[in-house]
């Protein structure tokens, strides 16, 4: 929008405001303190100051993102040097920003806020100011905001192809720095030390590293991008049946490297992935009850639990009845015969769990069965079912899973492997059923009940069909949980799982796979994988929930059908109406 | 909608059985357990008075998801940290007034002002924030989208405050005034109980005299009676709805520091479980409306003290009070699927 | 379609036969209950033939390099004092080896994980992570016994001991038990048989003849309390008149207490945690019937601040059981290196000296079996350092005299009871 400049000005002024508060925020919640553990790029001399850390990009992230935001709202029209003036809006605001942050460190200096919050030590304080004193840190990061803002604006400057270089090549780097948890012990595994060397030092991505993968990204991003690129014309002439066979190929390669994985890294991020693929199942299971069929479940927990336990009580020969299947069978395949019966089990819980509510919408569903999971945790976890399900003891000494013939898996490297299976097997059911028929069902009763019962879809029927089907995903990711941990305990099915299992899908996007897995690997593999996020990632799931629902809440691979229902009212309004009353969309 | 003619669905046969089993689970456990007499009267009384007091923390809490729920038709979720944030405020405030040379020692009641005011201000502002910042942009959008964003807010302010507070479990100073106990009626309760039963009707009557009688007041319940109509007759809904939120917020500080003196324990979870209870309650009560907040909140306080006791301890049920969640839960579960207007509500497409 | 079902059968199969063709060398190990073999290093010999002999390897540590132990114990949460509580002893132990001049002349080093406490799977990640991290001599930890369940495996599939300062749940070391920690696993806790059967010995002594219990669903105080309940019926036929149970996280304990004070019992025996322990024992002053009962419980609430300040007048009279950790060494050496790291005037809980000793004990037998290569680099072949630490005997240390039976239980068995007087925890038991 055009403006003046003294609008200009306090617009900035305002956004920097926003700025200020966001940094202190970060700063006093102690992610700032955390994070600055976090090494991405080593500076000169290994590990002494100029360190590039995680906390440091946090903090920078800000004022550059309200600086891409206020050079791409304030612009001065046609006026010579607009784009310098937008610029120096987004300077401003990163400036008035780090005055905020500057002020905050010179108080946190002189009284002892950590008496009520604990996390505003000096060392924060050190860390805030760069090391130096708090007044001459308050310089520093007025300084530093103000830079971050003109530079968030510049590249906001630059036209869309360039722009989305450069934001590439910042983000590819930022991405390989956090993941050297992973990539470094692999490397090690598989004997590269050099690359070893030169890519990694000292916890992070080395200088050198990091700026080769910024030009690279950037170059090729930029080649990829610019009109009449050779290279992409070339590519584009290439025929369909080609493209297919090539983009089948490099899906075979990703698939075989994620099989190699387990074999050249650590047990811990074999242990990350077998835990994503944990929830992965279960996001995919809420993914029929919530993003087909349009059944918000906050109780989901509870086939979780019932999965594990079940599984638990049929095959542990110290359970209750003593583990009837593994005596049966033996450990062999004591697991797979007891697949169907969990199967069945947590479907009838499904139904059970579906019958009662069918009646309810919305916000009173989700309410109930809220109710319902809790009920199921205190129940799995007390004094009156111990003598089925161990109460605070839990069900132990489950055999390992053997996969016929092939032996026993012992360690998350095995793990990994049925845990991918299993995930595959649930990825295709859901993605078979949202092509169905029962899919397209679950569309129209999600669009509107009413409309769908008038039309002759049996709504009572496929709404326990997506219970049912839901919870036995759910259920079958439970049992995989009990042998792959060899105890089910009760501490483990608190309502945060169900709450951790719905921000997979509303990151991800309701309704599509691949959203799905990007959300599971977001908020599940990074956390585990980055320990020091600890309890934080509670916090980032809560706003990324709030983020998503006001940014964007079709999620980040969204369905079109469900872009195009969440953004009906968007569309509606931008039409012209004709004189109809005021009619809610639900 | 049209009424689907009765038919005789399995479905319908399975919600029969529940109801009797329901009723006649009760009735058997409360005969076992009354002519059992494993319980003295005492401890009745006893239990009763911890289920007024603790009732009384729930229909403040409740008050506010009704109004809000009337005003908005949404369910705020993160209500709950709305308390727990106020309780801690009035925390800090009551620890700085102790320390200030044993202000609390000597004038007591106007330390406990303090904290009740500081305690409800914080609150206020937190719900202010919230409906500016994650429901006021949502006010179109399709009603699950809201319930997310409150979920995901109460998430993000429970683990604010595990970050900027800590994880220990913290605790309010003992006060004079308020420990000890009363003998009412030949029978003995707490000090705290009684106060807090009191300072809880206070408030409620306060809230009733606002909403009855002064011109905001009529403009809320215009606001959740018909939204577009009350705008149309120039009310001014934003503002309204801000007050409302505001005057949620007041009565949940005000919980927050009972409840931390009742309990004597602050952490950054409290306000879970206080919140879904309170939420239960005013769904027993009839979403929506007043009354029905004040008496499902005192409801459900008393069945969960009483409840596990009576019901499952005659049944020879080991260790009742550790399922006393369960029976809110219950009420929840149960109220929802057979009458979810409940005791005072509208009449309402669910 | 049917390409796309073909395709997914395939890389289904292919999967499967990727999974089994496995060389596991992340998963598949020797079996961590077969027995162990004891290998001699000798002092001068060869360090690459020693190593070469150990089942497990060695451990090496370059000239110059600090000496890393793990630790996995509980530091965020509710239960972070205890964890952290561990985590201090630890740090002191190692400060005062490296001002003696270090470990084989180098420092320690430690690597901490947050192993949590309700959830078993937070202690199967930290054992990973710390797997991952490598070249660990041993791991401290758990704070909870659940959470070593699902750990200590892991670990010992590396030959990395576990030794815990504060898992005291007979399970942990029971060969019979489903819950087996393992050949690499062992404690400087207490076993709960000994804690619970101190109460009841405590109990019967003191003359009480009834008595109630509560538990908070956790598996530390179901079997404390099961072990107490026992042994008070077995030593003087204690009648065990109530039973309940509360859920962490519970604030309101009247409906637990109205049916014990019906009761009446002479002892209630609550072990469990802040701040359920401490609530309890205020709102058990609002009974008059239990003005005549000893409330007692264990080493989850001994000697805790909290519960003293918190409970106040309530508290006096209070008793709970526990180890004994005192004496000179302990007030003038440890406690002002200890508070100077915690920044508390009192001690967080009261494991700290079970994690002191745990690592004195880890640097004598590093000391006994470590080998120094011609170039300065350390060797500690593990097998050999394993079955030094089980073979510890008669090892002095801050929680009394340990000598680790084979199954890994190393604590001295003195229990002591202590009593709140006038705001302060003083032993009483034994005489």
């Amino acid at each position: 929008m055009e403006l003046r400049p003294r609008a200009a000005a306090r617009r900035a002024i305002a956004v920097g405001g926003i700025v200020g508060a966001a940094t202190i925020y970060l700063s006093m919640v102690g992610l700032v303190g955390a994070f600055a553990r976090r090494p991405l790029v080593a500076g000169v001399g290994g590990d002494g100051p100029g360190v590039i850390t995680l906390g440091l990009v946090m903090l920078a992230a800000v004022p550059f993102i309200a600086g891409m935001n206020v050079a791409s709202r304030i612009r001065f029209g046609a006026v010579a040097g607009s784009g310098l003036l937008s610029i120096g809006s987004a300077a401003l605001s990163g400036l008035v920003g780090g005055l905020l942050l500057g002020a905050f460190i010179i108080v946190a200096d002189a009284i002892p806020l950590n008496q009520i919050f604990i996390a505003v030590t000096s060392a924060l304080v050190g860390v805030l100011a760069f090391g130096q004193g708090p007044l001459i840190g308050a310089l520093i990061v007025t300084a530093v905001g103000a830079v971050a803002g003109a530079v968030g604006g510049s590249i906001q400057m630059l036209d869309s192809r360039d722009r989305r270089a450069i934001l590439s090549g910042i983000g590819i780097v930022m991405l390989l720095a956090l993941l050297e948890p992973i990539l470094d012990p692999i490397l090690d595994r598989i004997e590269l030390d050099d690359v070893r060397d030169f890519v990694f030092s000292a916890g992070g991505l080395s200088q050198a590293a990091a700026a080769l993968t910024l030009a690279l990204v950037i170059g090729l991003s930029w080649a990829w991008g610019r009109p009449a690129a050779p290279l992409r014309d070339r590519m584009r002439a290439v025929p369909a049946e080609q493209r297919r066979v090539i983009g089948f190929a490099l899906a075979a390669i990703g698939v075989a490297a994620l099989l190699i994985l387990p074999q050249i890294s650590t047990g811990f991020v074999s242990l990350v992935l077998v835990n994503v693929g944990f929830y992965l199942m279960l996001a995919l299971g809420l993914n029929i009850v919530v993003g087909y069929a349009g059944l918000l479940d906050l109780g989901y927990v509870a086939f979780y639990a019932v999965g594990a336990y079940t599984m638990a009580i049929l095959i542990s020969p110290s359970s209750s009845i003593g583990g009837p299947f593994e005596a049966a069978v033996g450990p062999e395949w004591a697991f797979w015969l007891a697949i169907p019966f969990v199967m069945l089990v947590t479907a009838l819980v499904g139904v059970l769990i579906g019958a009662p509510v069918l009646r309810l919408r919305g916000d009173y569903l989700a309410i109930v069965t809220l109710g319902f999971g809790e009920i199921a945790r205190i129940l799995f976890g007390s004094d009156a079912l111990r003598n089925w399900v161990g109460g605070p003891n839990g069900v132990v000494g489950l055999p390992n899973l053997h996969i016929p013939g092939f032996g026993e898996m012992s360690g998350p490297g095995d793990y990994f492997y049925p845990v991918v299976a299993f995930a595959a097997f649930a990825a295709f059911v859901a993605w078979r059923l949202s092509n169905s028929r029962t899919g397209r069902a679950w569309n129209a009763l999600r669009e509107d009940e009413s409309v769908a019962e008038a039309t002759g879809v049996n709504t009572t029927n496929y709404k326990l069909l997506a219970f049912a089907l839901g919870g036995t995903l759910g259920g079958l990711s439970g049992a995989l949980f009990a042998v792959q941990l060899r105890t089910v305990f009760p501490g483990s099915f608190l309502l945060i799982v169900s709450i951790t299992v719905l921000a997979i899908i509303i990151l991800g996007g309701m309704g599509t796979i691949r959203g799905v897995i990007v959300g599971a690997l977001i908020l599940v593999g990074l956390p585990d994988a980055l320990r020091e996020f600890g309890q934080y990632r509670f916090l980032v799931y809560g706003a990324a929930l709030v983020a998503m629902m006001v940014l964007r809440p079709e999620g980040l691979f969204p369905s079109r059908i469900r872009r195009a229902e969440l953004h009906e009212d968007v569309d509606a309004d931008s039409r012209p109406q004709p004189a109809a009353s005021g009619q809610a969309t639900t | 909608m049209l009424r689907r003619p009765r038919r005789l669905t399995l479905l319908g046969v399975v919600l029969w059985a529940l109801r009797v089993g329901i009723v006649a689970g009760v009735v058997v456990g409360a005969w076992a357990t009354l002519t059992s007499g494993g319980l003295s009267g005492g401890t009745w009384i006893t239990l009763l008075a911890a289920g007024l007091s603790q009732g009384a923390i729930y229909a403040l809490i409740a008050l506010g998801y009704t109004l809000v729920y009337g005003v908005l038709l949404m369910i705020n979720f993160a209500h709950g940290e709305v308390f727990m944030l106020g309780s801690f405020s009035g925390m800090f405030v009551a620890n700085a007034l102790l320390s200030a040379d044993g202000f609390m020692v000597s004038y007591p009641l106007v330390g406990l002002l303090g904290v009740f005011a500081a305690a409800m201000l914080t609150s206020m502002l937190v719900a202010l924030v919230l409906e500016r910042v994650a429901y006021r942009p949502l006010r179109r959008a399709p009603r699950l989208v809201p319930l997310i964003t409150a979920i995901g807010a109460s998430l993000f302010l429970q683990y604010t405050a595990f970050g900027m507070f800590g994880s220990r479990t913290r605790r309010y100073p003992p006060v004079e005034l308020l420990s000890g106990r009363v003998e009412i009626f030949g029978f003995s309760f707490q000090r705290i109980e009684v106060i807090t039963i009191v300072a809880a009707v206070v408030l409620m009557a306060l809230l009733f005299y606002f909403v009855e009688r002064t011109r905001t007041g009529r403009a809320m319940r215009a606001v959740s009676e018909d939204k577009d109509v009350a705008a149309l007759m120039g009310i001014n809904v934003d503002r309204t709805i801000v007050i409302t939120f505001a005057i949620g917020g007041l009565l949940a500080g005000a919980a927050g520091v009972l409840y931390a003196f009742l309990f004597n324990r602050v952490d950054f979870g409290m306000g879970i479980l206080p919140g879904i209870k309170a939420f239960t309650a005013a769904v027993l009560g009839g979403i929506g409306s007043i009354t029905g907040a004040v008496v499902g909140g005192v409801l459900i306080g008393i069945l969960e003290n009483v409840g596990p006791s009576l019901l499952l301890f005659g049944l020879g049920v080991p260790s009742p009070n550790q399922l006393r969640d369960v029976v809110a839960f219950s009420v929840l579960v149960l109220v929802l699927i057979f009458r979810p207007t409940g005791l005072f509500g509208r009449k309402e497409n669910v | 379609m049917q390409k796309y079902m073909r395709w997914s059968a395939a890389l289904f199969v292919l999967m499967l036969v990727l999974a089994a063709c496995a060389p596991g060398d992340t998963g598949a190990s020797p079996d961590a209950s077969e027995p162990a073999e004891e290998s001699q290093p000798a002092a001068g010999e060869d360090p690459a033939a020693v190593c070469e002999a150990d089942e497990f390897g060695c451990l090496e540590v370059a000239e110059g390099d600090p000496i890393r132990i793990g630790t996995a114990l509980s530091i965020t949460g509710d239960t972070s004092a205890l964890g952290l509580d561990s985590q201090y002893g630890a740090q002191v132990a190692a400060d005062q080896k490296s001002e003696a001049g270090g470990l084989f002349g180098r420092e320690i080093e430690f690597i901490h994980e947050d192993a949590g406490c309700g959830d078993a799977a937070t202690g199967q990640t930290a054992a990973q992570a710390l797997v991952a991290e490598g070249d660990l001599l041993a791991v401290m930890g758990t704070t909870c016994s659940r959470t070593a369940v699902p750990a200590a495996p892991v670990l010992g599939q590396e030959g990395i001991i576990l030794i815990s300062s504060s898992n005291t749940s007979p399970t942990l070391t029971d060969p019979e038990h489903a819950e087996y920690a393992g050949e690499f696993f062992m404690r400087t806790a207490h076993n709960d048989l000994i804690q619970g059967a101190a109460m009841a010995t405590f109990a019967c002594e003191q003359g009480f003849t009834t008595a109630a219990t509560i538990h908070d669903g956790s598996t530390y105080a179901d079997n404390l309390r099961a072990v107490f309940e026992e042994e008070f019926a077995s030593q003087c036929d204690g009648e065990i008149v109530s039973q309940q149970a509360v859920a962490v996280g519970d604030t309101e304990f009247t409906g637990v207490l109205a049916p014990i004070a019906d009761a009446a019992p002479d002892l209630l025996y609550y072990p469990i945690f802040h701040p359920e322990g401490t609530l309890i024992t205020q709102q058990a002053r609002s009974f008059p019937e239990l003005d005549g009962t000893q409330l007692a419980a264990s080493d989850g609430l001994l000697g805790l601040q909290d519960l003293i300040d918190q409970a106040g007048e309530a508290a006096e009279g209070f008793v709970a059981s526990g180890p004994a950790c005192a004496g000179d060494e302990y007030d003038n050496t440890f406690r002002p290196a200890y508070d100077a790291l915690s920044g508390e005037d009192q001690p967080l809980s009261v494991f700290h000296c079970h994690a002191y000793d745990a690592v004195n004990m880890m640097i004598a037998a590093a000391e006994e079996v470590g080998i120094e290569g011609d170039d300065g680099t350390l060797f500690i072949p593990r097998q050999a350092f394993r079955d030094a630490m089980f073979a510890t005997s008669d090892f002095e240390g801050l929680t009394g005299t340990l000598t680790c039976d084979e199954f890994g239980d190393c604590a001295d068995p003195a229990i002591t009871v202590s009593r709140i007087e006038n705001g302060a925890f003083v032993v009483i038991w034994p005489e």
